[in-house]
């Protein structure tokens, strides 16, 4: 069986689209962690068919996606997906990376922008932004990707469980390559299409990331 | 006596007090409180008497009490400041299972998706 898990933080424009495509695509298990929104997220994310689990209050992607997975787990996942709810990924990248998945063994696959030409990224981004970042975590996470901050993963059912997810914000994009290396998982990169819209992380956003990290490791 | 050490000693008895209160609403152990009676009253009587601080200096090595008092209290602000973020990120997972919690226990059965279009 295989889960979508969708993080959702006030997505009621986009989410709807994004469901009624996945269903379209043959997809039963969608699964929308509304994670605090003040929108019509829940209500938009049901409407279109998904089943709904609600956060009280925002916890961050990172912890709504924690929440995606243990609910998968208990519900006899065999293969979870994460996908953004804004749309921003091709739904049609979803089958091809669970054969990949399967058929090299894999326990993970990464998505990345990088691996062919389809993602328009913007320059600034592209030349500056996510070099910069991949160098950085390649050196915190000692996995070598490509494209590290693309929510676009799919992952075993054990190796979900392996990989708890503490990092509630963003940084749990740097956290799971590490859990991924620590546990020696077996992993490939799949190329996938990113749409862009407005919204994203800037420079500013990555020093927040940066700064949870350290926190984290103190607190160890 | 100066005006400032006058203001400085109402506000720190005022603290005092303050910590007392909560001692007794329960709010504060009782090892805690005995900590901070003392540093209040050593702060009490570091305002009325300045040049007490002179001894401080002198084991530490500063020049002159003051400054060895505004070392030392930089340094604690530094660990408690510290201190209140690292408890603070234990705080926010606390609230992050509680809320996860929340969530699995009101949506434990799963029937499948129920598809509308």
């Amino acid at each position: 069986m295989v889960f979508i898990v969708l993080p959702a933080h006030n997505e009621e424009q986009r989410i709807g689209r994004v469901i009624r495509d996945l269903f379209q695509h043959g997809f039963v298990n969608v699964i929308v962690v509304d994670d605090g929104s003040t929108d019509d997220t829940a209500n938009e994310a049901a409407g279109a068919g998904a089943t709904v689990l609600s956060h009280a209050v925002n916890r961050g992607q990172g912890a709504a996606l924690q929440t995606g997975n243990e609910f998968a787990i208990q519900n006899e996942a065999k293969i979870i997906v994460h996908f953004d709810a804004d749309g921003q990924f091709n739904v049609s990248d979803i089958d091809v990376g669970i054969k990949k998945l399967t058929a090299e063994n894999l326990d993970i696959v990464f998505g990345s922008r990088f691996l062919d030409n389809r993602s328009k990224i913007p320059f600034f981004k592209k030349y500056f932004i996510l070099p910069l970042s991949r160098v950085i975590n390649n050196w915190i996470t000692g996995l070598k990707l490509s494209d590290v901050h693309n929510g676009f993963r799919i992952i075993r059912k054990e190796t979900a469980e392996k990989i708890q997810i503490t990092q509630d914000q963003m940084a749990h994009n740097s956290q799971i390559p590490r859990l991924v290396k620590e546990n020696n998982l077996k992993y490939g990169e799949l190329p996938v299409e990113v749409f862009y819209f407005e919204n994203g992380q800037g420079v500013i956003g990555g020093f927040k990331i940066l700064w949870d990290l350290l926190i984290a490791k103190i607190n160890k | 006596m100066m005006i400032i050490q006058i203001i400085l000693v109402v506000f720190f008895l005022f603290i005092l007090l303050k910590v007392l209160n909560r001692f007794r609403s329960g709010g504060l152990k009782g090892k805690e409180m005995v900590g901070w009676v003392i540093f209040w009253l050593l702060a009490v009587a570091v305002v009325v008497s300045p040049n007490s601080t002179m001894v401080l200096a002198k084991i530490l090595g500063v020049g002159r009490g003051v400054d060895a008092v505004m070392y030392l209290a930089m340094a604690l602000l530094f660990f408690l400041v510290f201190k209140i973020f690292i408890h603070l990120e234990k705080i926010e997972r606390q609230i992050t299972k509680l809320v996860r919690q929340d969530t699995l226990n009101k949506t434990k059965k799963y029937e499948g998706t129920t598809r509308h279009s």
